[in-house]
Parts: C-alpha cells; structure tokens; sequence
C-alpha cells in the first residue's frame, strides 16, 4: 500500500468584485435580524455575484492552474462540490435535458483536464470542499497511478433568497485546490464527518441544529485530534469556516484553543463563502505570514444535512 | 408535639404543601390541619384538614377574615412555612414580596398564637447562593451573591426567620432539589430541572456550566415530605436549621448527565437514532455568552430553552455540597429514609420523558411538520384542517397511524381509523390521549 503522504499542495479562489455591507442587505430584506446584531456577530459585508457559479469555478480553477502551472492533463479527478441545487446545473432555460449539464463536465473540458475523471459531491452542505478533499485522498491512496486530484467548490445564491442563514451572513464565491501525493504543504493528518440525519430539515430543526452544532463541533474535534495523538495545545492555528465571530467565541472554549490561534480576518470582510471558507483562510494565512512550515492546523467546518467536518493538517 | 397539636400549614396547594397535609393528616398527634390556600385550590380529602383562603402576602392576618384569623391564631400550635414563589425568574420585587413580606407576615401572625409551640420554615439550600465548598447548616450569613431572585429572597427570608428566633420557637428546613416521586418520578408541578431534561431529550440543551465532578444534590419529594412531618413534630429542635438534601449520596454532574442519556436509551429505544450529543460542560461566560446570543437572535423556541436553564444551571458552576449532620441525625432517630439519588433521578427521567406525560400534540405536529409535510408546506398550527387543505391523503394517515402507535405508544383501533380523528393535530391529540 503505498503510504505517501497527501497533502493541499495548492489553492485558489474567487470570490465576486462586488460587495454588499449589511446595511445594504437589509434595506434590500435580505436579512432576517437586525443590522446591529449581525454586526455585533462579527459581520460587515459579503460579496456578492452576477454571474453563476460555474462561471466563479471557472475561474477559480483557471488560477489554480496557471499560478501554480498545473498541466492539465496531469490531473486525474476533478471533483465539484456545491451546496445548493442550483450549482449542479449550468444555467440555461430549465428544460429536462438541461437538468444534465453538468457545472464539472464542462470544467474539465474549458480547461483541458482531459484525464481527470469528473464527480460531483452533493448535499454535504458547507461541508462539500471538506469532504471533496477527503474523496480525493481516498482515492489517491486507492488508486496507485493517480497522483493529484482537483477538488473545486462553488456557490452564488439566487439574487432573491434571503442572504442570512441562521445568523450568518452568506458570500458567493469558488475555490479550487490540488491535493496531491508528496505534496510540499498542507499534508492531511487526519479527517472526520459526523453526519446526523435527526437535522435533515434544516427550516424545521433549526434550533435543534443550532443547539447541536456546539456539542458535537466539540467531539468531532476531539476524535480528529486524538486520532492524530494530538491535543489542541498542539494546533498552531484554527482556520474556520467564516460563522460568526461569535459562535467562535463560544466554540473555542469548548475546544480549548485560545482566541489568538484562531484566523477569523476574514469573517468581517469575505462572510461566510459555504463551502470554501477554510481554504479561502488557509491560503490567505499562508498569504498573510500566520502560518510556518511545520504548524498543525485544525480546520472545522458545518454543513447542513447536518453535518460536521474536522480536517488537521501540517502545513 | 403534643396530643392535640393544631397545623397551619401555608402554601398548602404548593408542591411540598399539598402531599405535605395528607401525610401529616395521617399522624396521631396531629388533632387537625389548616391549610392555607391562595392562587391553586387546595384539595382536602381528609376530615382532619380545613382549607381557609388566604395570602401571606396581605398582612400579618395571611389575608384571612379577621373571624378566621382569630380562630386559626387561637387554636394552632405549629406552623408550618411552605408558602413561597418558587419561580427562578420572578422578578426581584415579586419574589420579595411573597418570600421576605410573606415570612415576615407569618412570624407576625406568630407572635399573636398564644399556644404556639413551634414554627417549622421552609427554605431552600440555596440560600448559600454563589458560595462553594462545604456549607454547614448554621451558615448564613455571606457576601458570594445569588444565582436567582428565589435563593435571594429565601436567604433574605432566612435573615428576618434567624432575627425571630430570638423570641419564637422557629427552625429552617432547607430543601434541596425536589424531584418527583421516588417509585414513580411523579410531581404534580414541574420545575426547571424537568423542563431541562426535556430540553436535553429534544436536543435544545447545548451546553450547561460547571465540571463533571460537580456535586448535585436534590432529593425526591416523598422523602422531603415524610422529612418535614418528622422535624415539624417529633423531630422539632427550635433554633435549629437542617440541610434536608442528599448528603454524602450526591451524584457528580457529568455522571449525572450520562444517567440521563442512559435513561432515555431505556426507557425511549427510538431516541438513539436521533444521535443527539451529550450537552458540553462549559465554564460559566461561555455559557452566559451563549444564552446572550440566543436572547439576541435566537427564536422563541431556544430562547425558552435557554431562559429556563440560565435561572438555575449557573447555579452548577458554583460547586458545594450541603453537610447534613444535624438533618441526618434527626431523621435517623426518626426511621425517616430515603431512596438512592440515582435511583430517584433516573425514575424522574423515566417519568418526565414517558409518552403519556409529553406534550402530545407538539408531538405530532412536530412530526407532521419536519417528517409528514417535509417542511415544504406552509406554516400549519395545531388547528389547521389537514385533509381540508389538502396537506394529508390516505397514505399519509398511515404514516401518522405508524408514528402514534410505535412512537406514543398508543394502538389504534380499525374502529378510530377515520378521517374525522384525523382533522387535525389537535383533533388527534384528544382523539389517541393515552390512557393510563
């Protein structure tokens, strides 16, 4: 069995030009509590996109592949993941035949991955990307010829839904990463999703999830780590997903991470981007110097569903 | 107590009050009871008991006419306190005004009961507040604050009951958490402890303040019934102030959390698939900053959830454990014995999460809500006409049929499998009640 180490060798995003501060969203009604609140949250505006979100894919993964000169015919799987209905189809005038035009067949193609077998990964939620990367692995660790996988996530909510979901605010936006064998940074350590089926409906659970999120955030964190041998003290950095400033502050605790290793600079600024909040974060923290080679790093994530991802890597 | 001992009994319809005058009815040296009722109808099956209406809050005459009043003060021997507004969210003035006035009221009437011969008050353990630690029985007196406006006011009310016992023969029982029944779980009033257990059986109790070693004392409420008639007759000891609580049979926090679990695992097979998480113990800012958020944007669900557990569960990060010699003495002497914690607690559970003692109607219309109608209809209330808006068919009156009998436990005759007891969520609620 070949054991080489699998690794986020490379990451980039997209995230839409425009944004919209909550002042904006609410005069629009687009929220669903008070602009104050939502502020107080660690909320300040989102961006916001035009176009949909296999055009932001498209350009997630063209970056991805020209800044770090990716042959495209070296990629073995590109797996798409979205977390609402809507970015599993191309857009087009919704006949039944159009139902299969597929967001990750048409990547593959604009961009030439003309080896990389295509899946899509759907009704994970916020955790998509996450559990993308975890396919990838399994399948690089499966499959003795495939060496890189591109895992891709995107999102843009249709221009009339509400932009609050459970007292986070939600950015449209892509990012697209290559995990690989032997790869230089982000090596996976270990993974885990809890899936609970009891909050299946998300509108109708909604309390329950939000009272579940806390307690079972802080067990799948605990099994990551042990898995691992770790403790927190041993996470150099939490890189989240982009809920609010203040649900971390009631997490962390939990956790037993100190407010200070958490990178929450973009929770304010890029708001909560689905499914591709923590690799947005990861790759501005190395941008940003807040992460040396060597660092473990705790990634945490919630998807609706429900459900509950944890991935630590050493960068 | 003497042959001939004459009760008043205050707060007679309360939840100690009400066992509390049957169980002394039965005595021999009790000649006769006066319960005294407010607000709940005092009910009095036995002859020996005469219900009065009346107020502690009034007056020193507890609100009674002024011919009852010199009656029941001419002839009593003993009073026995029980008498309170055991809410945890009274506001301050309110809870003042019943646990302080009120006691003050009682110690007045007391002065004017020319056979009286002792005055038994009801507290609570919780007078010790914010304190930690190991709290004696004679302890008071303390600067630590206070979690609720009850323990407040009860320690406020111990403060006015110790200045009396200068000239009145008085003592203090401070009860800890009642419980239900300790063969059934039963209580005719649930506390906040109930309604959290079923906030942890719906997944609404995320996280709880305090560590898994912990102490919690509570006790079952039979035990402080036989307790309090054992120290209100042969027990009594004027002066004294007895911990009427668990002792040393304390259960540690976080193994009272898995008894719970445990319990519903038991006694509720189908709660396993739900998979809800053990609630995490968390110091006290994490969580009051939890319960600040809900207040701020949570809905009325979770804010009820947490509103209910702010007003006692801080109470958990304050560890202590209530010494008992003196109770424990007495009520030895007495042959007064009680049940082990665990098992009390865990009959609780059984009772407060049983399908013939849950909100049946929430129930179904929370099925019909998130399982039946897949939270694509439109908002629908207990008493929207399901078949007439066309949100249910024939299939899926199967499926509430499967739901009622396999998770409310009730079977269905053929004879009741008829579109009009299935109208509504109400209509069904009263229509498949389980009978026990």
């Amino acid at each position: 069995m070949d054991v080489s180490p699998i690794g986020i060798s490379a990451i980039a995003y997209a995230l839409p030009e425009r944004t919209v501060d909550l002042r904006t969203l609410h005069e629009c009604g687009l929220l669903d509590s008070p602009v104050d609140a939502l502020a107080e949250f660690g909320f300040r505006c989102i961006h916001v996109s035009d176009r949909p979100a296999d055009e932001l894919a498209l350009t997630a993964l063209r970056r991805l592949i020209d800044e770090h000169a990716i042959d495209p015919e070296s990629v073995d799987a590109l797996l798409y993941a979205g977390a609402i209905p809507e970015s599993h189809r191309v857009a087009g005038d919704g006949g039944t035949l159009e139902g299969f035009s597929y967001p990750v067949a048409r990547l593959q193609y604009e961009c030439g991955l003309i080896n990389a077998a295509t899946i899509g990964v759907a009704q994970a939620g916020c955790t998509g990307l996450m559990s993308a990367v975890a396919l990838a692995a399994s399948h690089l660790r499966a499959t003795p010829d495939a060496r890189r996988v591109i895992c891709l996530s995107a999102d843009v909510l249709p221009a009339d839904r509400k932009r609050e979901i459970i007292y986070n605010v939600i950015s449209d936006g892509a990012c697209a990463l290559l995990v690989e064998r032997d790869a230089p940074r982000n090596r996976i350590m270990a993974h885990r999703h809890v899936a609970k089926g009891y909050y299946w409906n998300s509108p109708a659970r909604k309390n329950e999830i939000v009272a579940a999120y806390f307690p079972t955030a802080r067990t799948i964190v605990r099994d990551t780590l042990t898995r691992c041998g770790y403790t927190a003290d041993d996470i150099a950095l939490v890189v989240p997903h982009n809920v609010s400033q203040r649900s971390w502050q009631i997490l962390l605790p939990l956790l037993g991470v100190p407010p200070e290793r958490l990178f929450a600079d973009n929770i304010a600024a890029k708001g909560h981007v689905i499914a591709a909040d923590n690799f947005i974060n990861l790759r501005d923290a190395w941008d940003r110097g807040r992460v040396a080679a060597g660092d473990r790093l705790l990634l945490f994530n919630f998807g609706f569903g429900a459900n509950w991802a944890c991935l630590i890597l050493q960068a | 107590m003497s042959p001939r001992s004459f009760v008043l009994v205050t707060g007679a319809a309360g939840t100690i009050g009400q066992p509390l005058l049957s169980t002394l009815a039965s005595m021999p040296s009790i000649e006769g009871i006066v319960a005294l009722g407010h607000v709940t109808p005092v009910v009095a099956r036995e002859p020996s008991v005469r219900v009065v209406a009346g107020d502690v809050t009034q007056n020193e005459h507890l609100g009674l006419d002024p011919a009852d009043a010199e009656a029941v003060s001419s002839r009593i021997t003993a009073i026995i306190h029980a008498a309170a507004n055991t809410r945890f969210d009274a506001p301050l003035s309110e809870a003042r005004t019943a646990n302080v006035d009120g006691t003050r009221h009682v110690i007045e009437f007391a002065r004017r009961c020319p056979r009286l011969n002792r005055i038994v008050a009801l507290s609570s353990t919780h007078v010790a507040g914010r304190r930690t630690g190991t709290i004696l029985e004679d302890d008071l007196e303390h600067d630590a604050g206070f979690v609720n406006t009850y323990e407040a006011t009860k320690y406020e009310a111990e403060r006015e009951l110790r200045a009396a016992m200068r000239d009145l023969p008085i003592a203090v029982a401070r009860i800890s958490t009642v419980l239900g029944d300790s063969c059934s779980g039963d209580i005719a009033r649930r506390s906040a402890i109930h309604q959290a257990v079923r906030f942890m059986y719906a997944s609404l109790a995320p996280m709880v303040p305090g560590d898994a070693d912990s102490p919690v004392d509570f006790i079952a409420l039979d035990h402080a019934v036989r307790a309090i008639a054992f120290l209100a007759t042969d027990g009594f000891e004027a002066g004294a102030t007895w911990h009427l609580g668990a002792g040393i049979d304390t259960v540690p926090f976080g193994e009272l959390l898995d008894l719970t679990l445990q319990a519903f695992l038991q006694h509720r097979p189908s709660w396993r698939k739900r998979a809800i998480e053990r609630p995490a113990l968390v110091d006290l800012p994490t969580f009051e900053l939890f319960c600040k958020s809900v207040d701020q944007l949570g809905d009325s669900t979770l804010r009820a959830s947490t509103a209910v557990m702010s007003h006692f569960a801080p109470q958990l990060a304050f560890p202590k454990s209530f010494d008992d010699c003196r109770c424990r003495e007495a009520l030895v002497r007495g042959g007064v014995t009680r049940s082990p914690s665990r098992e009390t607690w865990a009959r609780m559970v059984k009772y407060v999460i049983q399908p013939e003692n849950t909100d049946l109607e929430a129930r179904i219309l929370d099925f019909v809500r998130t399982s039946l109608l897949g939270g694509r209809a439109g908002p629908i209330d207990a008493g929207t006409y399901l078949f007439d808006e066309g949100l249910i068919d024939s299939l899926k009156i199967l499926q509430l049929i499967a739901f009622i009998e396999t998770e409310i436990g009730h079977t269905i005759p053929d004879a009741d499998v008829v579109m009009e007891n299935f109208r509504s969520v109400r209509t069904m609620a009263q229509r498949f009640t389980v009978r026990t």
